[in-house]
């Protein structure tokens, strides 16, 4: 069964995740493809030819390639596309580390309330809990949920979705970094952590882990985020004064 | 089916095309490029999205003025009509194409 709605739905974000056109353009272009589907589908000549499918998917073809269109929208205003991205590669950022700090700090809390009981109960329960906000955080960035919400937020209508999922992808490199690359000091070892002090008894292996290599871990885990996105607007810098 | 023209005189046209068509009246998207493909006969025939493109371009040119309005099927639609600076640009357009027109007559009598 053809559903117009989603379908209409799935075009307009593979549009608006090219970051460049503006909300009100997409609703314009939204218009101009129902218009055209309707004029298609009521065509008498085509009525028994086309399925509706067939309809939707010529009206969007004759629209044109969305990457072509969203070149083509770029060019009319590229500061305003450059401005879009930096303000969600900022607001994914900072709104990624915040979640991730909060995350920590619940799973450390999660993990003190057991330390008596058994110390390897609650370095089981630190990981889980640290490792099951992680996944939340992939399905919520997979999904768009976030996004979406923001967007309902703000009324920018998916604007710069491209960045935003590039700062999410950004986001979870840097908290699957501080959670793997520091892994033996984190989650073995209550030592490492700067909220040790929830911890009363450290764990007589803290010290397996060299304090250089916990150290360096640290560092990458809290600069790599930054070197790659100074990269990635470097890049996207070069690429626009090439176009 | 007309051979098309091609793409670069197409790309070329549009801005007087777009004038041209808003000089007779207010009208949206959808509509200009219907009428484009019926008085050309079906030998300009735009990829219809990049009609959008063109279009803002002209407005943030105040070429043309655009506003919101509710559509007879109840759809949020732009429409567009020419501003005065955007009927001097078309007068000048127009100069210019009868210019290289008379040119190509003379050359091909």
């Amino acid at each position: 069964m053809f559903d117009l709605e989603s379908n209409v739905a799935a075009w307009r974000q593979s549009l608006a995740s090219r970051g460049s056109v503006p909300p009100a353009a997409l609703d314009e272009l939204e218009d101009h493809l129902r218009a055209s589907f309707e004029r298609l589908s009521a065509a008498p000549g085509l009525q028994n030819a086309l399925t509706p499918d067939e309809c939707f998917a010529l009206a969007a073809r004759r629209i044109g390639d969305t990457r072509v269109l969203a070149a083509e929208f770029e060019r009319v205003d590229p500061s305003a596309a450059a401005r879009r991205r930096w303000i969600w590669m900022l607001t994914g950022y900072v709104g990624i580390h915040l979640a991730s700090q909060a995350l920590l700090t619940l799973s450390v809390i999660v993990a003190a309330t057991t330390w008596y009981a058994d110390p390897l109960v609650s370095s089981a329960v630190f990981s889980l809990t640290l490792l099951g906000g992680v996944a939340v955080m992939i399905w919520a960035a997979g999904t768009g949920v976030v996004r979406r919400a923001l967007d309902n937020v703000t009324h920018t209508a998916s604007v710069g979705a491209w960045s935003a999922v590039r700062v999410m992808a950004l986001g979870l490199v840097a908290l699957l970094a501080s959670t793997l690359l520091t892994p033996l000091g984190t989650i073995v070892s209550a030592r490492s952590m700067s909220v040790s002090r929830l911890w009363s008894d450290p764990p007589t292996f803290a010290a397996t882990v060299p304090f250089g290599l916990q150290l360096s871990a640290r560092a990458l885990a809290f600069g790599a985020p930054f070197v790659i996105l100074t990269v990635l607007l470097l890049r996207e810098r070069t690429r626009r004064s090439a176009a | 089916m007309p051979e098309p023209v091609s793409k670069e005189l197409v790309a070329a046209s549009s801005k007087p095309l777009v004038l041209a068509i808003l000089a007779r009246g207010e009208s949206y998207g959808y509509a200009i490029l219907q009428e484009v493909r019926e008085r050309s006969g079906g030998r300009l025939d735009w990829t219809e999205g990049m009609l959008y493109p063109v279009l803002h371009r002209l407005e943030a040119q105040k070429l043309i003025q655009a506003r919101w309005a509710t559509s007879e099927n109840g759809r949020k639609r732009k429409y567009y009509r020419l501003s005065r600076q955007g009927s001097r640009a078309l007068e000048s357009e127009r100069a210019d194409w009868l210019a290289v027109d008379a040119t190509l007559k003379a050359l091909w009598g």
